[in-house]
Parts: structure tokens; sequence; C-alpha cells
């Protein structure tokens, strides 16, 4: 595979051939907001049966279809989850970020995965067994809060997109798009907000569910107006309070 | 009453935790803050800017909303 994992082998074997000592993850857990309350002696247990997982650029983490027997956590850079429907038409649910799980919905409800996740930038991830971190959350109170939180967190966010989807107008939808990728990934510099992510028109037509021209022709509208900088993989959010205008729908003043 | 400064450098995130007293200033001022996915990028001088305030009203605004209450975490 010209572009999959690092090593050769399954990922579960290379996993192991790359686990750090105990201390190394342990930091990188500390940062991980779902463990980041939990107290020294819990994220300690939490290292048994914790295994890295390095992803080269386009490389799977999984594939849609695959049986969800792990659980995982993005430690560094970005993943993609994208999901093909039954017409073959590609569509990309959301970008991972790290401290963000991934997968685990699917390992939790011991369904096949629904979408596949693939390194858009060099990654490293840590994974369980979904019987291993079952175990953990049936063993920790604040571990299983926690995970709660973060599956309401990201329900709403579910709702929202399907409010958005049902009823808004295209710019609106793409506004808001870009404004949480900013929000999720964003990074100031001096022209902006940059979107710190890969991210093409056809990314983002297949977020937001409109065509690669649609969003082509509200990008150069809004590049001719001063309130983003639109590359080819590189967004800018030049004036990111008109973007909210739009968003939001409140009275735009010309720019 | 202890006196407060707002630092126009400081994001409307950072005020909004600091001093939770200051949203009642956002929203009679109608501005969309409050929950915004930008509270994190844009500072209170950028805030001034979008909504056509005199830089220092809204500072002193701030302040004294601040002041008048406890600062949050």
């Amino acid at each position: 595979m010209a572009h999959g994992v690092q090593d050769t082998g399954r990922p579960e074997e290379q996993a192991s051939a790359h686990l750090p000592s105990g201390t190394d993850l342990s930091i990188l857990l500390r940062g991980v907001p779902l463990f980041a309350d939990l107290a020294d002696p819990d994220l300690e247990r939490l290292l048994v049966g914790a295994a890295p997982l390095r992803l080269d650029t386009g490389a799977a983490a999984f594939h849609q279809g695959d049986e969800a027997r792990t659980f995982q956590v993005l430690l560094t850079g970005r993943l993609k989850l994208s999901q093909v429907t039954p017409d073959g038409q590609q569509v990309t649910l959301r970008y991972i970020t790290p401290g963000e799980m991934f997968g685990g919905i699917a390992a939790l409800n011991g369904k096949p995965y629904p979408a596949s996740a693939l390194a858009v930038a060099p990654s490293l991830a840590v994974r369980w067994d979904r019987e291993v971190f079952q175990r953990h959350v049936q063993e920790q109170a604040q571990l299983s809060w926690k995970l709660i939180q973060e599956l309401s967190r990201r329900f709403s966010e579910a709702q929202s997109r399907f409010r958005e989807m049902a009823t808004e107008r295209v710019e609106r939808r793409i506004a808001r798009t870009l404004l949480r990728l900013a929000h999720q990934t964003g990074r100031r510099v001096e022209e902006g907000v940059l979107i710190d992510l890969p991210l093409s028109r056809q990314d983002l037509a297949e977020m937001i569910g409109t065509t690669q021209f649609t969003v082509s022709r509200v990008l150069s509208d809004w590049e001719r107006r001063g309130l983003v900088e639109a590359g080819r993989a590189r967004v800018v959010l030049r004036h990111p309070h008109q973007l909210v205008l739009v968003a939001e729908d409140l009275m735009a003043p010309e720019v | 009453m202890d006196e407060v400064s707002i630092p126009e450098t400081m994001t409307a995130e950072e005020l909004q935790q600091r001093w939770p007293a200051t949203i009642r200033v956002l929203i009679r001022r109608r501005m969309a803050c409050v929950g915004c996915p930008m509270a994190r990028f844009d500072s209170v001088r950028d805030l001034a800017l979008n909504y056509g305030i005199p830089l220092e009203d809204l500072r002193l605004e701030l302040a004294q909303a601040a002041a008048q209450a406890p600062a949050g975490g």
C-alpha cells in the first residue's frame, strides 16, 4: 500500500511495535479533555491496553464497514471522517482534531464503522480494544461521565447540522461550516484567522451537502468583498465578524 | 469596589470567562459575542471596530460591569 500506515504488517501489529514508555503516553493522555480530570491512579490504569497508532497522510485508521473493534483518541495531526453513500456520493462528516475521540460511537455500540477515518496530516492516535475500554468505563465513574458529555456535544452538533441542512440557505451553511472549522482548528495569523487544515472546495462541498460549483461561487463572492482568502487548499477568514453576520443572518453592512 | 481595567487585546472569550458580568453589556449592545465561535479570536479592540463603538467607551462600560460583580474562574 503506497500510502498506508508506517511499517509493514497490520496496524495492530505495528502499533505495539511503537509503544512508547508509559510516562510518555500518560502525558499525552493528560492533554485529552476526556481524560483531563481523571485522578493520577485512574489515568495510570487507563494505560492498560492503550496502544499508539501512527498514520501517514492518506493512511486510514479504519474503513467504512470494518468491524469496530477499537476505541481511539487522536493525539496529534488531523483526520477526516468520510462516508460513501449507497449511490456512491462521498460525504465528509467531520474533521477530527487532537484530543477528540473517533470511531468511538461504533465501538461502543458494537456496530461496523459507518465512515472511514483518513489522516490528512501525519497523525498519532491511541487506541484500546473495545472490551478493554468498556472495562475502563465501567470501572471509572468520572470517565463515563466525561464520555457522556462528549457524546452529548457530538449529538447536539449533529442536530445543529441537520437543522442547517433542512432550513438554511447555502451561504449561511458555508459560513457556519467555516466558522465551525475555524473554532475547531483556527489560528490567528496576520491576515485573519487561518483554518489549519488542508481544505479544498470539494472538501467543503462534501461537508455542506452542496456542489463544488456553488462553494466556488460563494467563496469568490466573499473574496471580492474581503471576507475570506480562499487558496486551493487554504482558507483564511479575513473578516470573521462579517462571516458571523452571514451565518447568523444578521444585517451585514456592505464591506 | 476594586478598579478593573479591560485590556484591549483580551479576547471576547477570555473577557466573558474572567468577568461573566460583562456578558450583560454584550447582550445589551446586541453584540453576537455570547456563544460566538469567533470569540476566542476577536479582541476587545476588534469588537469595538466591528460594532462601531469607540474603544475607550466600550472598555469603560465593560470595566464598570466587571467591577460590580466578582470575577469568574
